[in-house]
């Protein structure tokens, strides 16, 4: 009659599953940081001129700077994980129109300018390989 | 003993989860070359063999550039296109070159079942407009009546006759609105030709030619919303050699007033049929296994407006995705088995209206 007041789930647990479920409550929170990430987010920046690699940045920084394309000086913004053209020499002003970039495997260009923006992370499973437009 | 065996087995389990989720990371090179930014993606090979590939793919994608550039003449004597073009001008009857023969008869057929939406003949009308220029976008549209002249060219595919063109002054073969989707597909077919094996994504400024697959799934692209910023219209997983090319109306522009003093928005996609960049609609995506085809059909449906099933229909097109001028979402039967809508920033779906082809 002692046991029957216990509450149940003590009378069918016994340590190890007790083990067991802490190892696993901690396996998840370690997959968890390892893997987690939002999904096509890019984390880092490079920055190509004249098919050569310039820099690369990361875009958690928010930062504004200025690339030396072949035609001249383009000013570039990162702003919360997304960068974009502000300005450059180009007349046509495609790479400034296009706006904000901020998803892995977009790319953005100034080809007067000769400027290439590539933005790189880790694919997630869901995630998109190729924006088309 | 018992007790140890299941959190033993978990142990085991989680780390073979987390050395097998490590994927494959594929090899990647960009490139500025066909008048945008290319990027390419191969997986498959291995890592070294992977960039090997895409080294080669490189060189033959600039060798190729040379070749399709309408005006740019180089000295080495690889640009066909250019050299063509010239002699075309001083009234010459010349004959295409063999490495462009494919492509010329190619285009000349999709004139001909566009019924002449999509005609690289008015490449002197694209100059007018100043769209073929990298670096000068004009400031205000040309007159209506250099227009008019620009127009008085015969259609593609009655110039092209045995593989030769009789050429007169005002004569400017562009490709413009096919040869991305060509060259791309003989790049992915002459990888394909050396390693069946290998997958790839082929991305020309947006413009996309998909080989094989990732390990565990299907390439995926997103379709950009032409009017929404960083947003996407919809998502679709590409088959094995499947091509995906856009048409819109928002990437190579400018704007001007017009004598009402109107403000007024002209982009690059010219009707042949008035001259004028092409009313109706903001984007028209279309997906179909040869990438010149598609290059050449989202352009041509694109022109079409409201008509675009019937020119789909005669092009042999099946999986079609259109944003109209004001907004609504059209598609195939197809294409709304394949194609996911992204919902909008409410979390709502939006609608899309299927249009049956004749």
């Amino acid at each position: 009659m002692v046991l029957s007041r216990k509450r149940w789930f003590v009378r069918f647990l016994k340590w190890p599953d007790l083990v067991m479920a802490a190892t696993a409550v901690m396996a998840l929170g370690v997959l968890y940081v390892s893997l987690w990430q939002p999904a096509g987010q890019a984390a880092e920046l490079q920055v190509l001129v004249d098919n050569e690699p310039l820099l690369s940045a990361p875009l958690s920084h928010n930062q504004t700077f200025s690339v030396e394309g072949t035609l001249g000086t383009s000013e570039l913004e990162i702003r919360d994980g997304k960068v974009r053209f502000v300005s450059s020499p180009c007349r046509n002003q495609v790479c400034v129109h296009h706006g904000w970039a901020s998803h892995s495997g977009e790319l953005l260009a100034c080809l007067p300018n000769r400027i290439a923006l590539v933005l790189e992370g880790e694919a997630a499973v869901n995630d998109i390989d190729a924006v088309n437009f | 003993m018992k007790k140890v065996i299941m959190p033993a087995l978990l142990a085991v389990f989680l780390v073979w989860l987390m050395f097998f989720s490590n994927r494959e990371k594929p090899a990647q090179m960009q490139t500025l070359a066909m008048g945008t930014l290319v990027d390419m993606t191969v997986l498959g090979l291995g890592g070294q063999t992977n960039y090997q590939v895409l080294q080669n793919a490189m060189l033959q994608l600039r060798e190729l550039e040379t070749v399709w550039h309408p005006d740019r003449i180089k000295p080495e004597g690889q640009a066909l296109l250019a050299e063509l073009n010239r002699r075309l001008q001083q009234g010459e009857t010349v004959t295409v070159p063999q490495p462009l023969q494919q492509g010329f008869a190619d285009a000349a057929s999709y004139t001909g079942t566009s019924n002449g939406l999509f005609d690289p003949a008015i490449g002197g009308l694209v100059k007018l407009w100043g769209f073929h220029s990298d670096e000068q976008f004009p400031s205000a549209p040309p007159a209506d009546a250099d227009i008019q002249q620009a127009l008085a060219t015969p259609h593609f595919d009655d110039l092209l006759q045995n593989h030769a063109l009789t050429g007169r002054a005002d004569m400017r073969v562009d490709f413009g609105a096919f040869a991305k989707g060509f060259v791309l597909k003989e790049v992915a077919a002459a990888i394909v030709a050396e390693y069946p094996q290998a997958s790839l994504l082929l991305n020309g400024g947006g413009d996309l030619v998909a080989v094989g697959q990732r390990p565990s799934r299907p390439w995926r692209i997103a379709v950009r919303h032409p009017r929404e910023q960083g947003r996407y219209l919809a998502t679709i997983a590409l088959k094995d050699g499947e091509a995906a090319f856009t048409s819109g109306d928002y990437e190579r522009f400018f704007d001007s007033v017009d004598a009402q003093g109107q403000a007024q928005h002209f982009h690059h996609i010219l009707d042949p049929r008035s001259g004028w960049p092409a009313k109706g609609s903001q984007s028209l995506t279309v997906l179909h296994a040869d990438g010149g085809l598609a290059d050449a059909a989202s352009t041509a449906l694109f022109v079409a407006g409201d008509d675009w099933p019937a020119v789909a229909a005669s092009m042999g097109i099946t999986a079609v995705l259109r944003v109209t001028a004001d907004g609504q979402i059209e598609w195939t039967a197809e294409m709304a088995e394949r194609a996911e809508l992204t919902p909008n920033s409410d979390g709502v779906k939006p609608q899309a209206v299927v249009r049956a082809l004749p």
